[in-house]
């Protein structure tokens, strides 16, 4: 199978996945229940890609979506986690850890090794309760998580973390593997060392922020990488809009938006305005545009968000929005226009 | 998220009357189909493969056939999500033209007949370019209707029209009944690298001729399919264009037996998946 196909379901319009986060507490808690009739609900409605990590609520993510996903034909969904990060028991682990609430009771440290990337997958498929992972995605390994350990954990990754990983691909133990990052630095630097099949990139290729569309996209295009685009609402602003109901700043990128970033993306509300066309709509779209994204992975946290973002993710913008933008330089003028197919 | 659709999408496929008076290259010599065809003699071929939706395609170079397509793709309950249309180009009025018949939104492509054009690289005109890089933003995307000589010349125009969807017709029509390999390979590899560009996986047991077997088709299957992989990939039936050297019934059955070696997800985007995402049905 190959990587793009893997993403797209039998069904139309580009692949949308679904974000694993909010099955894991982040920020508020859901209940059991809540979770898995969402997983079923996106399921009934057509997603065929679900992503979680061992990070999203220390494994309590993994357990929600593999009991909601364990009664539906395997070979019908394509499943993602991630490795770099064990899990260990402790009874004394804080009940909130890393923006994730009422987690379960273990603690985590990074392993990027060979050795830490095959326990991590293995426990994976314990707290799955699945026999296969689809992909792997070694997860935050950049400069920002790791500051000075950084080059360390980099060589880990690069001299047996991937490794691994290539031989369970060989092994037919995974279908591919891949870095789950929110920088494109990183991303090109890994490429400058190793083949990957698959990069979930966080924010880095969306209506407010093209950083990858220069150099990462083109290459990734040329070497056959998908992207599964992340975050599409850079952490809140465009899904909020520039002035968020509450009277709130909006959120990007995992901080306080700036001033020219609020303008910005004030002034595409601006053109959306005028065309009708809703900044949620534009955010899930845009990314389609570029032949490298092979899927959009917006997150949801009940099924009345999953429904909200199907019917922005669907709604038809006429392509004299996606020009305006161009034309009033609030998208890179290189953007391929997302109305084109993919 | 990505919608319920089920059944299998043709991606192209023609009908006519011939009473309409259009179709120049529709003569007696091409007996088997030289009469009318309507969607009512499609609809017992579509509900025996589970096609669901169709593509309707010109055949005559004229504006008042293709009023006629979106008047058939209206009244057909649905069925038709797609009209394939003709203008001239390299008219002065074309961008007019274009954005009145854009109106209609079942209006998807347009495709003018490059393949009876004597200049190869009329594509590449001033006049014309300027009509193409109009059509994007009408939503108008772009059929190659091309043999294998003319696809040198579509190869700029692509460059020329970053924004412009394309997809070739028929794989740009390859002489398989004499075995044609080059330079018709080389041109196809050459448009594939761009990843804008899509196939129809049709015509081909037109170009084969009435001998043709499930192995005279499959070098050039495998071939389209590396080139393009199943993402890039449409079927078509071709019909009724089909019934010169076959039928629906039996081109169908080839494409099922072609695809033999593919995942699920592969076969779905070839029946459908990629048409569906290309001319937005």
């Amino acid at each position: 199978m190959s990587i793009l196909s893997a993403f797209q379901s039998h069904a139309t319009g580009p692949a949308y996945g679904l974000g694993g986060a909010p099955l894991g507490n982040l920020f508020r808690a859901i209940t059991d229940d809540d979770a898995a009739a969402l997983v079923r609900h996106a399921y009934d409605h057509g997603v065929r890609y679900f992503d979680t990590a061992p990070h999203y609520g220390q494994g309590l993510s993994e357990r929600r979506a593999g009991l909601a996903l364990r009664d539906l034909p395997r070979d019908s969904f394509v499943l993602s986690t991630k490795v770099g990060r064990l899990l260990t028991p402790a009874a004394d682990a804080p009940r909130t850890q890393n923006g994730y609430v009422d987690v379960l009771p273990f603690v985590q440290h990074y392993d990027y090794t060979g050795d830490g990337v095959r326990r991590s997958l293995d426990d994976s498929l314990q707290r799955l309760g699945t026999t296969r992972i689809d992909f792997v995605y070694v997860h935050d390994i950049d400069v920002a998580t790791h500051g000075d350990a950084h080059r360390q954990r980099l060589r880990d990754m690069l001299d047996s973390g991937l490794p691994a990983l290539a031989a369970l691909k060989s092994a037919g133990a995974i279908g591919g593997y891949g870095l789950g990052v929110n920088g494109v630095d990183i991303c090109l630097e890994t490429l400058r060392h190793a083949d990957l099949d698959v990069i979930l990139l966080a924010g880095r290729y969306t209506l407010a922020d093209q950083s990858a569309l220069a150099a990462l996209l083109p290459e990734c295009l040329r070497r056959g990488v998908a992207i599964v685009l992340g975050g599409p609402f850079n952490s809140g602003i465009l899904a909020s809009g520039s002035h968020p109901a509450d009277g709130s700043r909006p959120w990007f990128n995992y901080a306080p938006a700036t001033d020219d970033v609020v303008a910005r993306v004030a002034a595409i509300e601006a053109v959306g305005a005028e065309f009708n066309v809703p900044l949620k709509a534009a955010a899930l779209q845009f990314p389609t545009g570029h032949p490298a994204v092979a899927c959009v992975l917006p997150g949801a946290r009940s099924c009345t968000e999953f429904d909200d973002n199907a019917a922005m993710a669907a709604f038809p913008i006429p392509p004299a929005y996606w020009y305006a933008l161009r034309e009033r330089a609030l998208v890179a003028s290189s953007a391929p226009l997302p109305m084109l197919p993919r | 998220m990505t919608g319920n659709a089920t059944g299998f999408v043709d991606a192209h496929h023609h009908v006519w009357s011939l009473a309409r008076g259009d179709y120049d290259w529709l003569t007696p010599a091409l007996a088997p189909i030289h009469r009318d065809f309507s969607l009512a003699d499609l609809a017992p071929l579509n509900a025996a493969s589970g096609v669901t939706t169709t593509v309707l395609v010109q055949a005559a170079p004229t504006i008042a056939e293709t009023r006629f397509l979106l008047k058939v793709a209206e009244e057909s309950d649905g069925i038709v999500k797609g009209v394939v249309g003709w203008v001239d180009l390299a008219d002065t009025d074309a961008i007019p033209m274009l954005t009145r018949l854009a109106r209609n939104p079942l209006l998807k492509s347009i495709r003018p007949m490059l393949q009876d054009l004597p200049d190869p690289s009329w594509i590449l005109r001033a006049d014309v370019g300027r009509a193409l890089a109009a059509m994007p933003r009408l939503g108008l995307r772009f059929d190659a209707l091309v043999r294998p000589e003319q696809l040198p010349a579509l190869l700029p125009m692509l460059d020329r029209h970053p924004d412009l969807a394309v997809v070739i017709d028929h794989a740009a029509k390859p002489d398989i009944g004499s075995g044609m390999w080059e330079p018709w390979a080389r041109s196809m590899r050459a448009a594939a690298t761009n990843p804008r560009v899509r196939c129809k996986l049709s015509g081909l047991v037109t170009e084969a001729g009435p001998k043709w077997t499930i192995d005279t088709l499959r070098p050039y299957f495998d071939f389209l399919l590396e080139c393009f992989g199943a993402q890039r990939l449409m079927w078509g039936s071709d019909w009724p264009v089909v019934n010169l050297t076959s039928s629906y019934q039996q081109w169908f059955a080839a494409t099922v037996a072609l695809m033999a070696g593919l995942t699920p997800q592969e076969r779905a985007a070839i029946m459908g998946g990629t048409a569906r995402k290309f001319y937005g049905l």
